[in-house]
């Protein structure tokens, strides 16, 4: 498979090869957006995100592979026009995120708090976040991008990248009453490349 | 296991979009696509003063025997379509007649596409500003750029494939030069053969053909009778279409309403033909045209023409904003080919 900055260069010569970009990736932002949004906005804004990176594709960075990054960065900036929805979307996806958790995960935290509690702990502490943390923070836990890729996204330096994250973390810790459990010994992945970004 | 891992935890990777909504978007991107690939203007029209030019001849039998073909008009508002349609029966009919090339054994058909089109950037955009989304008005700019592909097919379809791309460079980007080998055309990194595979099916005659092209209209922005236009040009553009299916091909763009000829254009490399095409009125005039050998129903590449909008600036007369040329050969070996460039 050509890789996505190949596909991109090609589809300046021929538009309609866009179209792989969009097979590729489509479900990925969408994911990422209904996660944050629910289903209906997340539609929109999938189809929003390739309809602008289509505009702006002379403008990719050809040395990036990966062409994900910069769809999940589209797709966040067209995010804070749903702002309002998001609030409210945050307020109405507790019970989903308690679903999520995964039992052994609470087992882990101390069986201290049910899931729902954690959950609704987890999204007040979100939605306290600063746009721009909340933004990098969600590109690294649901849109699962490595720190070079949200600065990528976010068009930020890696080190602002690791500042918000770290902003937020604190927050999230003290939210889920995790902070005395442990110290800040990784970043929740089992690869380090991240921090050496 | 941190705060992260468990906010990670939370990732719902069941959300999947509805096929509809999958669809739906997928086919704006493809209009939008198309509507750049044909130079379509998306803003108002800025109307030029329409220009008296020469007008229609009235083809008749005679004249076509004698492989002469209608003058057409382009700034006229009503071109009859049937010096169109004569042109493209005539050359259907001599389609049938004509021989494709035929690699022997160790030999390559070698199909040269080579395209100048327009590189457009700007418009209107949505544009970071202080961390917000701003919808701004950048200013639109074309330049000319040419692609030339080259690819060789083996006389043993399940030989090595090979196709060369190279791209000259823009303001925006650098040329660009690649190759591409695969054993059949296609391996699980490459697939050549997709842009220049025949789809199957084609009904070898005129009328079943354009029935076959229109029960596959899918709606979208363009109208039935261009987007029928578009997808019989997008087969013929593939190059290796056999003369039979070619033929029924022709004759069912003879059959698309707004049809109309115009004679001695030339195609990339300076070849004369009649070319075929249809001015969208929705489009602001843009004119897409394929270009044939009226003698041979050969394909000798594609012009398109920026309507009365004018919000795609041409680089070449009449509007001019693309022109390809093609050209099928049989060929002995693959010739040494350039170094991949660094991005290639």
């Amino acid at each position: 498979m050509n890789p996505d900055n190949e596909v991109i260069q090609r589809s300046l010569a021929e538009p309609a090869v866009f179209a792989q970009l969009f097979d590729r990736h489509a479900v990925s932002v969408f994911r990422y957006a209904a996660q944050r949004l629910g289903d209906h906005p997340a539609e929109d804004v999938m189809s929003e995100t390739f309809l602008v990176a289509f505009e702006r594709r002379s403008a990719y960075d050809q040395a990036v592979r990966d062409a994900r990054p910069w769809l999940l960065g589209i797709a966040t900036r067209l995010l804070r026009k749903h702002a309002r929805v998001e609030a409210v979307a945050w307020r109405g996806m507790t019970a989903d995120l308690a679903a999520q958790v995964a039992p052994d995960l609470i087992e882990q935290a101390g069986s201290r708090i049910d899931a729902e509690r954690l959950s609704r702990r987890l999204g007040r502490a979100l939605a306290r976040l600063s746009t721009a943390d909340r933004d990098t923070l969600l590109l690294y836990a649901w849109g699962e991008l490595e720190y070079a890729a949200i600065a990528t996204a976010m068009q930020v330096p890696v080190g602002t990248v690791r500042s918000r994250l770290n902003r937020a973390r604190r927050i999230l810790r003290r939210a889920s009453g995790m902070e005395t459990m442990e110290q800040e010994t990784d970043h929740g992945r089992a690869d380090a490349a991240p921090q050496h970004a | 296991m941190d705060e992260l891992t468990l906010l990670r935890s939370t990732r719902d990777d069941s959300l999947t979009p509805s096929p509809e909504a999958l669809q739906s978007s997928r086919a704006l991107l493809l209009d939008r696509a198309r509507d750049l690939r044909t130079g379509k203007p998306r803003r108002l029209p800025r109307r030029r003063p329409m220009i008296a030019r020469v007008g229609w001849a009235v083809a008749g039998v005679a004249a076509v025997t004698a492989g002469v073909v209608v003058v057409g008009n382009l700034g006229q508002s009503t071109p009859p379509a049937s010096a169109a349609q004569i042109v493209l029966r005539h050359a259907a009919a001599e389609t049938i007649k004509y021989s494709d090339p035929v690699a022997s054994p160790g030999q390559y058909l070698h199909l040269r596409r080579a395209s100048r089109w327009n590189a457009c950037s700007g418009g209107e955009l949505d544009v970071e500003r202080d961390g917000q989304m701003v919808h701004t008005q950048v200013p639109y700019v074309c330049e000319p750029f040419d692609d030339i592909r080259d690819v060789y097919v083996p006389a043993d379809p399940n030989g090595e494939w090979v196709e060369h791309w190279v791209r000259s460079e823009t303001s925006d980007l650098p040329g660009a030069i690649r190759t591409v080998r695969a054993p059949g055309g296609k391996s699980d990194e490459i697939d050549i053969r997709r842009e220049y595979d025949t789809p199957s099916g084609i009904p070898m005659d005129g009328a079943a053909a354009y029935k076959w092209i229109d029960d596959q209209y899918g709606g979208g922005s363009s109208n039935r009778d261009e987007d029928n236009f578009v997808r019989i040009v997008d087969i013929l553009r593939s190059g290796f279409v056999p003369a039979p299916a070619r033929a029924a091909l022709l004759k069912a763009l003879a059959k698309v309403p707004g049809v109309t000829a115009t004679e001695d254009v030339a195609n990339l490399d300076g070849i004369k033909g009649v070319a075929i095409g249809r001015s969208e009125a929705v489009r602001q005039e843009e004119r897409q045209e394929i270009i044939i050998d009226p003698n041979t129903g050969l394909v000798l590449g594609e012009r398109t023409l920026a309507g009365t909008g004018a919000y795609e600036r041409p680089w070449g007369p009449d509007g001019l904003t693309g022109l390809t040329a093609f050209e099928l050969t049989v060929v002995d070996s693959v010739p040494d080919l350039p170094a991949d460039s660094p991005q290639g």
